[in-house]
């Protein structure tokens, strides 16, 4: 018997779905890999192996590092070619009522979007199980293999490129 | 404290990680180190990386958890499917694959050259003891006749 009945797991997919969707999106932004598919092959892959689950970490995350394995996989499959267009303004969920705050909004949302989506796999991975999936280096340590201090050192050079991407869009907007 | 120290302060730093006494002491160490001030003050200054991805609501993604449930039901459909399935067979097909089995290993015993060596098979002379006691039994009968020819051999 698994730590967690395939009952229970099916009604947490609602919950899970919408927070792991965000993440798994931005990791895989920039490619043509979908978010969506990856979501579904790793429900299934996880229902399968629902016995294998021990509890020794969240349900999320390890549901995150199977969705994580699987878009590696695919990006190796698909050898990721970044696609600098992506991020299209419609995909931003940006809730304001006032114009031009929401345009600015948007703008930033864009570029930042876009940094991180520009960042080496390997940065952009911390960056995103860090930073919105709220997992602590230890977690991130389990899901990676890599050690926390790495893991650091990865985080620093990754907000360091983030800084220093957006800091060249800025002049491109002033232009505007 | 090395480079390498100092950067992983500052990702801390940058997560709120960092107790008040500690960033306070990062700062005064980064003083030595221009360029990573520099570079802590930039990160400092970004923008909530999170706020750029908001969690989408879950009605978004009602289609997408729907297939995935369907998917599930029909994987568990097809698994009870394939179980009851192979109980019918193994219900229906039992006793004659029983009744194949003996009927096979049977005619293989019986056809086995040992079976056949195995038949006791009957010695020549004993062939001969019947023929042995019918001639007996003639030359009986002819003494016989003999006898009652001699005593009758009025009659003849």
């Amino acid at each position: 018997m698994g730590y967690i009945s395939r009952k229970n797991f099916e009604k947490q997919i609602t919950e899970l779905y919408p927070r792991l969707h965000r993440s798994i999106a931005a990791f895989a932004a920039g490619s043509d890999v979908d978010a969506d598919d990856i979501l579904q092959e790793t429900f299934l892959k996880a229902y399968k192996k629902i016995d294998q689950f021990d509890g020794q970490s969240a349900l999320y995350t390890w549901l995150y590092s199977i969705a994580r394995n699987i878009t590696i996989d695919e990006f190796r499959s698909r050898k990721r070619k970044p696609d600098k267009s992506h991020t299209p303004a419609d995909e931003l969920d940006i809730a304001d009522n006032e114009p031009e705050a929401f345009e600015y909004r948007q703008k930033e949302v864009h570029n930042l979007r876009q940094a991180v989506s520009e960042l080496p796999e390997i940065l952009r991975d911390v960056v995103v199980m860090k930073t919105l999936e709220g997992l602590s280096y230890e977690e991130i340590s389990e899901v990676t293999g890599v050690n926390m201090e790495t893991l650091k050192n990865r985080m620093f050079r990754a907000k360091k490129e983030l800084a220093e991407r957006l800091k060249r869009t800025e002049p491109e907007d002033e232009q505007r | 404290m090395n480079r390498d120290e100092l950067e992983r302060k500052i990702a801390e730093a940058s997560e709120g990680e960092l107790a008040a006494a500690d960033l306070a002491e990062l700062e005064n160490e980064l003083i030595k180190w221009p360029d990573l001030k520099q570079d802590f003050e930039a990160i400092m200054n970004l923008p909530d990386i999170g706020r750029a991805y908001p969690v989408a609501e879950i009605q978004k993604f009602s289609s997408q958890i729907d297939a995935i449930r369907r998917q599930i039901h029909e994987q568990d459909h097809t698994k009870d499917h394939f179980s009851e399935f192979s109980l019918f067979i193994f219900k229906k097909y039992a006793l004659a694959a029983s009744i194949l089995i003996v009927a096979g290993s049977s005619a293989l015993f019986f056809s086995d050259d040992s079976f056949v060596n195995s038949q006791e098979t009957v010695p020549a002379e004993e062939l001969f003891v019947y023929q042995a006691e019918a001639a007996a039994s003639e030359d009986y009968m002819v003494q016989i006749d003999n006898l009652l020819f001699d005593e009758n051999s009025d009659e003849y």
